[in-house]
């Protein structure tokens, strides 16, 4: 059986943490895999670079976060719906930003979700509770 | 085509005045005048010598008449004394007597003679009786043998005929005669008289005319030339008078040919341009003209030229003969001789080069100070954008921080809650309050750094709706709170939704909240005159929002606006500080202005304008 991972990419230790933590406060016992950066996720996902050893299989859901180095989430989330093996990967954008620019080009760009972190930890538990209920549990996405 | 070709002399056409040609205009007017009054004298004399003449002839004959009639009655008077009345020959004998008698009479007048002829019809020869000067002394008896000898007034008379006639004598000096026949005696009168003393009065006559004549004629031809002279001079002071102030005028004048030759320069001209007038007159427009700006005049002298234009004015650059650049401004008119033919251009030429240089040097400051604005809008942007970008980062990367301390407090509480004491546990819900009053903060510098930026996309505003909505939201929020609200109907304004929405919010938010625990709370939002100083009687129509809430000290109205300058501590009012000063930028960014008046303890109205030209307006439709 095909283990239903998330791919967290994040770059701030504390927010992953609260992240992981949060998620599984809500019930969802995935396995997380994490990278730190936008780069990280097409490698990841590509398995190459220091991913290339990896079993090559899917995430369920992929968690972006916008401001990354090297790459930042909105290139990524560009290079995901491009790519014709991972257009249809469910990718919710989890930000702290709520910049009007920034929501917009991250709907234009395909994401299927942008949950603001809120400061508070139980928004911030709730929010992603809803998350990983819906795209683990609730939304249904084409079988391969 | 030449310039001289037009049949100007350069130097005095302009004059409009030729001494020479008026001189001789003068001469003939003057012999015409001699003519017509000496024609007039010499017909009316001549009418008069003819009529004298006449009366004089007759005078002779009537003479010659009377002597006749005299001889007649002395030969009668001769024959009835001698009783020979009727005699066979008595004729002879009586020419005889008569012969003596005229040899006795004097002479008349100094030349007149009395002469009588007959035929001696015993010889068969002709006797010829005279008084006065006869070839053979004082009073003589000529005998001659035919009528031939004799002369062609006693001719006639003797063929029996009467007149006067204008001959010669037997001397041949020129005379004047008058001839009868004495038919009953077969001889011929003649009364003869010098044509030098028939003619003397004449002649005298003659003379007097002339002199009075010539004396007219001297008189009127000095009237008239002194009357011209007089005229030639106001002419001449007239033309001076143009040609001084054509000399001496401030602006450089010129006359120009057709062809572009100077014709005429004045002073101010030369030295505008540093050429005498002598060079310049050798010289044409063209050569002495910058040649960027030659195109242009050429094409507006052609336009004159054909008559398209009848002025042209313009700013071009001549070399000064130094080869130095003169900037002036000409102005150009052209003047058509009586066929309508180009006959030359008035060109007035004003130096403008100092103008110039000092528009150039203004236009280079302008051009200076609009590259340092631009450089400082530059300066600005960037600033800008480094703002913007700094509140962006401080959102992002400020918040994230807090929200591991919210976080990991909030998690420290549930996980380890039943370890730590009541201190431990106060200790964290410090902290967490601490992060999220920091996180509402970093919201409020960024919703701040929001008004200040980004574009103003101006439109027409309801504000009366505007106010209802924002009104309606609160009583969502709040649906128990008593507060009466009384919004204008028809507050129109120009801005941005947005923004402007923004300030309403805050506006009405803030007198919603603070009319929290006042008896009656009331809440107005309108649009009135307000007076915006003491000293001036100026009042703007300004939007306001009132309230009898707890209101605030005037003392304090400077930091109302201010970021961060809170009046009431945030246990009693919740707020972040930043909403009058957001509300403030928004204004000022319309150009209008926000300021409060309040009391402590009875309220505060908030006014604010939405830009001058709604003043401006409002002013004039007032007043």
């Amino acid at each position: 059986m095909i283990p239903k991972k998330i791919l967290l990419a994040e770059d701030n230790p504390d927010d992953e943490l609260l992240t992981t933590r949060a998620l599984k406060k809500c019930g969802v016992l995935n396995e997380v895999d994490v990278v730190r950066n936008g780069q990280e996720v097409i490698d990841y996902l590509e398995c190459t670079g220091k991913y290339t050893d990896r079993t090559p299989y899917e995430p369920q859901l992929v968690l972006l976060d916008l401001k990354m180095p090297v790459k930042d989430g909105l290139e990524a989330l560009e290079y995901i719906r491009k790519s014709d093996k991972f257009k249809t990967l469910p990718v919710v954008i989890l930000t702290s930003s709520r910049e009007e620019s920034d929501l917009i080009s991250g709907y234009k760009l395909g994401v299927n979700s942008i949950v603001c972190k809120p400061i508070n930890f139980e928004e911030f538990s709730e929010a992603v509770r809803h998350l990983g209920m819906y795209w683990l549990l609730i939304n249904e996405y084409p079988t391969r | 085509m030449k310039s001289k070709s037009i049949g100007l002399s350069p130097k005095s056409f302009y004059y409009g005045y030729d001494s020479k040609k008026d001189l001789k205009h003068l001469v003939r007017l003057v012999l015409i005048l001699v003519f017509i009054a000496l024609l007039t004298g010499m017909i009316g004399i001549w009418v008069v010598y003819r009529s004298a003449h006449e009366r004089h002839l007759d005078m002779l004959r009537a003479f010659a008449n009377t002597q006749g009639d005299v001889l007649d009655a002395y030969m009668l008077l001769d024959e009835v004394k001698s009783g020979r009345v009727h005699g066979d020959t008595p004729h002879e004998h009586n020419l005889d007597n008569v012969k003596e008698l005229l040899l006795k009479q004097e002479s008349f007048l100094e030349t007149g003679q009395l002469l009588l002829a007959y035929e001696d019809t015993s010889t068969g020869k002709y006797i010829l009786i005279g008084t006065g000067h006869m070839p053979s002394g004082q009073h003589s008896v000529l005998v001659v043998e035919n009528t031939r000898e004799l002369t062609p007034s006693m001719r006639l008379a003797l063929e029996g005929k009467e007149g006067v006639l204008e001959g010669q004598d037997l001397h041949g000096a020129p005379v004047v005669t008058a001839y009868l026949p004495i038919s009953k005696h077969n001889a011929g009168l003649v009364v003869m008289l010098n044509q030098s003393e028939f003619y003397a009065p004449y002649h005298r006559a003659r003379l007097i005319t002339l002199g009075i004549g010539v004396v007219f004629v001297v008189f009127g031809t000095w009237v008239i030339w002194s009357a011209e002279q007089k005229n030639l001079r106001q002419v001449r002071e007239r033309e001076q008078l143009i040609r001084l102030s054509f000399e001496n005028s401030a602006i450089g004048k010129a006359l120009v040919a057709p062809d572009g030759s100077w014709l005429r320069a004045n002073k101010s001209l030369v030295n505008i341009l540093g050429y005498t007038e002598d060079e310049l007159l050798r010289m044409d427009f063209q050569s002495i003209t910058y040649p960027e700006d030659l195109e242009a005049d050429l094409d507006h002298v052609q336009a004159m030229l054909k008559g398209e234009i009848n002025v042209y004015h313009m700013d071009k650059r001549y070399f000064h003969k130094s080869g130095d650049i003169i900037w002036s401004h000409l102005s150009v008119s052209l003047v058509r001789d009586e066929q309508g033919e180009p006959k030359f251009f008035i060109s007035q030429i004003q130096d403008i080069t100092e103008r110039k240089r000092v528009e150039f040097e203004n236009q280079r400051l302008h051009e200076r100070l609009m590259d340092q604005l631009s450089l400082r809008r530059q300066q600005l942007d960037t600033a800008s954008g480094a703002l913007e970008g700094f509140a962006y980062s401080v959102s992002h990367d400020l918040r994230a921080p807090l929200r591991a301390m919210s976080g990991f407090s909030q998690a420290l509480q549930e996980e380890y809650g039943d370890k730590l004491d009541d201190t431990a546990s106060d200790y964290i819900r410090r902290i967490h309050r601490a992060s999220t009053n920091m996180a509402e903060l970093i919201d409020s510098i960024l919703r701040l750094s929001r008004t200040s930026f980004g574009e103003l996309n101006v439109v027409s505003l309801d504000i009366t709706a505007m106010s209802k909505r924002v009104v309606e939201n609160c009583r969502v929020v709040e649906p128990d709170y008593p507060v009466e609200v009384r919004v204008a109907p028809g507050l129109k304004g120009q801005g941005d939704l947005r923004l402007i929405g923004s300030v309403l919010d805050n506006l009405i938010g803030n007198a919603w909240k603070y009319t929290h625990g006042v008896e009656n709370p009331l809440i107005e939002v309108g649009q009135e005159h307000v007076t915006l100083s003491e000293q001036s009687d100026d009042s703007v129509l300004a939007f306001y929002v009132r309230d009898n809430g707890v209101g605030f000290d005037m003392a304090y109205s400077n930091k109302l606006f201010r970021p961060f300058q809170r009046i009431h501590s945030d246990r009693e009012f919740e707020g972040s500080g930043v909403g009058l000063a957001s509300a403030q930028t928004i204004i000022n960014r319309h150009g209008g202005q926000i300021w409060a008046q309040g009391q402590t303890g009875k309220g505060a109205t908030f006014y604010f304008t939405l830009n001058h030209t709604q003043f401006d307006s409002e002013k004039n439709s007032t007043s």
